[in-house]
């Protein structure tokens, strides 16, 4: 007896739910991602598990595992930050713009504190330690 | 177009910063005005992860219970927090973290 096996039909693969999948990857990165400039050094902020404050403000410093600062995107020392951060603070005027201070986790506190103690002398009222919710 | 669209799509996933920041708020000793030294507590955080609950060492489970004691008595309870300068920022992080799951509000870091 014989079999008569149909020979296979290529399928062609349908495009358009790849297609729509695709699309909703996109739109999910582009509401997901905070589009920023790259900065200047890498910077490993310490892991919180349960820090309240919703991270992301207007003006964040940072500050690398090996002392340099950096602020919207520019290396500087600490004197240039503060003049900057003054000029940025008076243009804020009213708005009470706070800052945020991005440091390496492997930072020694004592250079934490030096540097929030430089940005007070600024003329800094709010100010906040960014953290990274750890992962669970 | 769908090769526009990956592209599109490979820019967005590179460019895109996915970390989740949070903020740990800090308190200038201005803004904290009115808490007198004596209604405070400090906590020194000593090099090899030893804590000091003024003066008296605490484990990091024992300062929370400590905390929310003090909280119960006053709600605005100022904490400073004192580490040594040589402790790294993240364990430094963790205390603060505890702190504030406790429920301080006035949070402030002092140094040595």
């Amino acid at each position: 007896m014989r079999c008569s096996v149909p020979p296979p039909r290529r399928v062609r693969e349908p495009i358009a739910p790849l297609i729509d999948v695709v699309f909703l990857l996109l739109i999910f990165f582009m509401l997901v991602g905070v589009i920023a400039p790259l900065d200047p050094f890498p910077v490993e902020p310490p892991t919180a598990e349960r820090a309240a404050g919703e991270g992301g403000g207007q003006l964040t410093i940072l500050l690398a595992a090996d002392g340099r600062l950096a602020f919207e995107g520019m290396e500087l020392d600490l004197p240039t930050l503060q003049a900057r951060l003054g000029e940025r603070l008076a243009e804020a005027e009213g708005r009470k713009a706070g800052v945020e201070l991005k440091a390496d986790a492997t930072v020694d506190s004592g250079q934490v504190i030096a540097v929030l103690n430089a940005l007070r002398a600024a003329g800094v009222e709010r100010l906040a330690l960014l953290t990274v919710r750890s992962s669970p | 177009m769908v090769d526009v669209v990956f592209l599109l799509l490979l820019y967005f996933m590179l460019v895109a910063n996915v970390q989740d920041l949070r903020a740990i708020p800090l308190n200038a000793p201005a803004a904290t005005g009115g808490a007198s030294a004596e209604d405070a507590l400090v906590i020194r955080l000593l090099a090899d992860d030893v804590l000091e609950l003024n003066g008296a060492p605490v484990g990091l489970d024992e300062l929370a219970l400590r905390l929310g004691d003090a909280l119960s008595h006053d709600p605005d309870l100022t904490v400073w927090v004192r580490p040594a300068s040589a402790v790294p920022l993240q364990q430094l992080v963790r205390v603060m973290d505890r702190v504030r799951a406790a429920g301080v509000h006035h949070l402030n870091l002092v140094s040595e």
